[in-house]
């Protein structure tokens, strides 16, 4: 099952929100990528567990464990789109900001939300090294821990709709008004038009609307 | 809100003027241009204000566009100068509508 753009979308709010739980309640640093990439695993797998359709990354195993090539791209949009700063992924201001407004879809999915928190309560503060140890020793099915997989097998994946027993709720609005928040050509526009603010360049309405058909 | 008997005035950001000549689609243009003319005159109908880094400016569908813009008094009502820093803002009368941007339907 390919992704969506819905799927993209919560994808990104949920990430977000683990990081700046991980960096604000549970007093992170720093954030390692590949300890990211564990935290949201561990929270994806949390989910479909109880058939929870919240984060829809698809994980693989590589040499440290499960692995998503989506969410490493979707951390190079946060990072391009100022969500997060290039040292140690530490939330910006936009990010609360982001949070905040989409308070309405936290507070009404609470339970998928709840499993980030939990993963983060348990997890985020562990050394990397232990919580690498922890994931390796986890059982995947026929006696097998993940360690035992051989490199590239599928480990999570978005569910088929028939297997999803709850998805997290959001409207096709506020799928849209994140997808604009998380579109680096859309957030180049906004930042030159802001600077045009500060500097208060305009234009007259006949500048704008003459000659143009 | 409403305000619907005060006249309001217009100015536009040159990233919206770029953003308009960009779309190269007259019937789109067209639309936008019918849009900023009804939102002059009404602008306290469909009241929808932008998210995350897009706070503090109003927003519109036009067909599978969006405008972005911004009423000078409202923005210093809702305490919004903080999201769009306008540089001549002591000076701007508060019947001014600053269209900002154009956000085409496949950015989101």
């Amino acid at each position: 099952m390919p992704r969506t753009p819905r799927d993209k979308a919560v994808d990104h709010l949920l990430t977000i929100y683990l990081i700046n739980d991980a960096f604000s309640r549970r007093k992170l640093r720093f954030l390692p990528e590949t300890k990211l990439q564990k935290l949201v695993f561990l929270s994806e797998k949390s989910m479909i567990d109880e058939r929870k359709k919240g984060f829809n990354f698809y994980f693989v195993k590589l040499i440290h464990g499960p692995f998503s090539q989506e969410l490493k791209n979707g951390l190079g949009r946060l990072l391009q789109t100022r969500f997060l700063n290039d040292f140690g992924l530490m939330p910006t201001d936009h990010a609360k900001m982001i949070l905040e407004d989409f308070q309405d879809v936290i507070k009404r999915n609470r339970t998928f939300f709840q499993k980030i928190d939990t993963v983060n309560e348990h997890f985020a503060t562990m050394s990397l090294q232990r919580l690498l140890k922890l994931v390796y020793a986890m059982p995947c099915g026929r006696g097998r821990t993940i360690e035992d997989l051989p490199l590239r097998t599928p480990m999570l994946y978005p569910m088929k709709p028939s297997n999803v027993v709850a998805e997290l709720e959001i409207t096709d609005d506020e799928v849209e008004d994140l997808l604009m928040n998380f579109n680096p050509e859309a957030v180049k526009e906004l930042s030159q038009a802001m600077s045009e603010m500060r500097e208060g360049r305009t234009l007259t309405y006949e500048q704008v609307f003459s000659n143009l058909y | 809100m409403s305000k619907s008997s005060q006249t309001y005035t217009k100015q536009f950001l040159p990233t919206f003027n770029k953003l308009l000549r960009k779309l190269r689609d007259n019937i789109r243009i067209k639309r936008i241009q019918k849009k900023v003319d009804e939102i002059v005159t009404n602008p306290y109908r469909n009241i929808k204000f932008g998210a995350g880094k897009y706070r503090g400016k109003r927003e519109e569908r036009v067909g599978d566009d969006r405008i972005f813009f911004v009423i000078c008094e409202q923005c210093r009502k809702e305490g919004h100068r903080i999201y769009n820093q306008c540089k001549d803002c002591d000076s701007t009368p508060d019947n001014m509508i600053t269209f900002v941007e154009i956000l085409e339907g496949h950015k989101y």
